[in-house]
């Protein structure tokens, strides 16, 4: 608004010269000699260009500046594993992995957004199915910062296992890059110049290849995130471990998979069943976040 | 006649100089039967351990001499069958194996029944811990088989559960580079 006012304002003073070359033009017409006409003809171009220069370079003094990149609020996806006919693990009494998953995920973008300030973008936000590739499009047409998908699978007994983190490790080599994708499609990326952690940036990524080069800040945010599950579930959990998940190969910002606990067992199920327990994994995973990019400035 | 009895004499020769099945044969089996090595050869089927942290593995035998292709089906079929210590089974007794082919360039194509999906208990661990053990019971059985393309009911598939990437062959760094 205040940017529109000035520049009418100018506009205003570009147009009172204009009236003054007109007026003045008229009563040349009528007395001077040619060599004088020619002359007062130059200055008035003289003082117009100058007017105009000024006006100029007044209005782009008054725009406000480009943002600055760490001005960007930053945007937190998160990604409630399963959901609608993949109901995922099932506990002993029925508990289902795609509540469980939708429900911390939940909670952690409302602590995300209401103490930490930033935006967040959930893949689902209730029982509907969201294929593995739309829930990858929808994080990288965001642009993130951070890729959180929030599990709680089966183990092969019912044996306990409390709580992984999972970063991408495509197990084939030393470089993700060496294998040759199984077909070529390429996403537009729009998020680019976002990215907080270490990037090479490129003109066209290949679909297979989005997580190349989010390797290493992966790591970093799957230990921090290991680090304060731990501490707000009083738990030791299992570790973190690098594994060639698909979803995470997709996405082109830092990514983690988060595995809660084993549902198969009936001891972890009481405990998923249990709000508060649920509350301080959230918060666990909010504080992961506030811990991660603040480490990025 | 006289070609007769030659053809006797040469005939009764050479059976008894490179004997035929029902003699020399008799005497190997009763050999092998009675010695002190159990007969056949060993494979290693592995397994997950009790506590879903490592894989382990048990000895079985079959019979020798078998080709590639018997050594990595009977492998895989004692693999769904299960461990007979406290180890783990990786892979649900209802899976079948629909077809198994081993190319020259190392990769073994195991076509299973949809029911290793279907039976599967989810998590990228557990995940993970049923395609090793996949792998590295056909690697560790048939020294021919480099990496192994998992199909299920004669398609490739993304993941078994929904983690891991199975799209391509899983090849023996993938065992190596398992932390």
């Amino acid at each position: 608004m205040v940017h529109a006012k000035r520049t009418s304002e100018r506009r205003l003073r570009i147009k009172g010269v204009g009236f003054r070359h007109g007026r003045r033009g008229v009563i040349t017409r009528t007395s001077a000699q040619p060599q004088a006409r020619w002359g007062r003809l130059i200055i008035i171009v003289a003082v117009a260009c100058l007017t105009m220069l000024e006006a100029r370079s007044t209005l782009v003094a008054q725009l406000p500046e480009a943002p600055l990149p760490n001005a960007k609020v930053p945007t937190v996806v998160l990604d409630p594993g399963r959901g609608g006919s993949d109901q995922g693990a099932q506990g002993p009494t029925g508990l289902l992995e795609k509540d469980i998953t939708l429900q911390v995920a939940t909670e952690a973008g409302r602590l995300i957004e209401e103490l930490l300030g930033m935006h967040v973008v959930l893949t689902r936000t209730d029982d509907s199915e969201v294929p593995l590739e739309a829930r990858a499009a929808l994080a990288n047409q965001t642009g993130g910062d951070l890729f959180i998908s929030i599990h709680a699978g089966g183990s092969l007994a019912a044996t306990r296992r409390e709580f992984q983190t999972f970063y991408f490790d495509d197990m084939q080599g030393s470089s993700p890059s060496g294998r040759q994708p199984t077909n070529a499609r390429v996403f537009s990326d729009e998020g680019e110049q976002r990215q907080r952690g270490a990037r090479a940036p490129s003109p066209l990524v290949l679909w297979d290849q989005a997580q190349r080069d989010f390797l290493d800040p992966s790591q970093t945010f799957a230990r921090i995130l290991y680090g304060n599950l731990r501490a707000q579930v009083a738990e030791e959990g299992q570790g973190v471990f690098g594994l060639p998940i698909l979803l995470l190969r997709w996405v082109r910002m830092p990514a983690v998979l988060l595995d809660l606990g084993s549902l198969s067992d009936p001891g972890f199920e009481a405990k998923l069943r249990d709000d508060a327990y649920l509350q301080r994994a959230a918060l666990g995973i909010a504080q992961a976040v506030n811990d991660y990019l603040a480490l990025q400035h | 006649m006289l070609a007769g009895i030659l053809l006797v004499l040469v005939g009764g020769t050479l059976w008894w100089l490179l004997g035929l099945p029902g003699r020399h044969g008799a005497s190997l089996d009763t050999a092998e039967r009675s010695g002190s090595a159990t007969p056949g050869e060993e494979l290693s089927i592995w397994f997950a351990s009790r506590q879903e942290d490592a894989l382990v593995s048990e000895r079985r035998r079959v019979p020798p001499g078998l080709t590639p292709f018997d050594r990595a089906k009977a492998s895989l079929q004692e693999l769904i069958a299960g461990p007979k210590t406290d180890a783990l089974p990786t892979v649900s007794a209802e899976v079948k194996i629909r077809e198994l082919f081993i190319d020259d360039q190392g990769t073994a194509y195991i076509d299973f029944s949809e029911a290793l999906s279907q039976t599967h208990p989810g998590g990228a661990w557990a995940e993970m811990l049923t395609l090793r053990s996949i792998l590295q019971t056909l690697v560790a059985n048939v020294p021919q088989i480099k990496r192994v393309q998992i199909l299920i009911e004669g398609r490739e598939v993304e993941t078994l559960a929904g983690h891991i990437d199975i799209r391509r062959p899983l090849d023996t760094t993938w065992i190596v580079n398992q932390r």
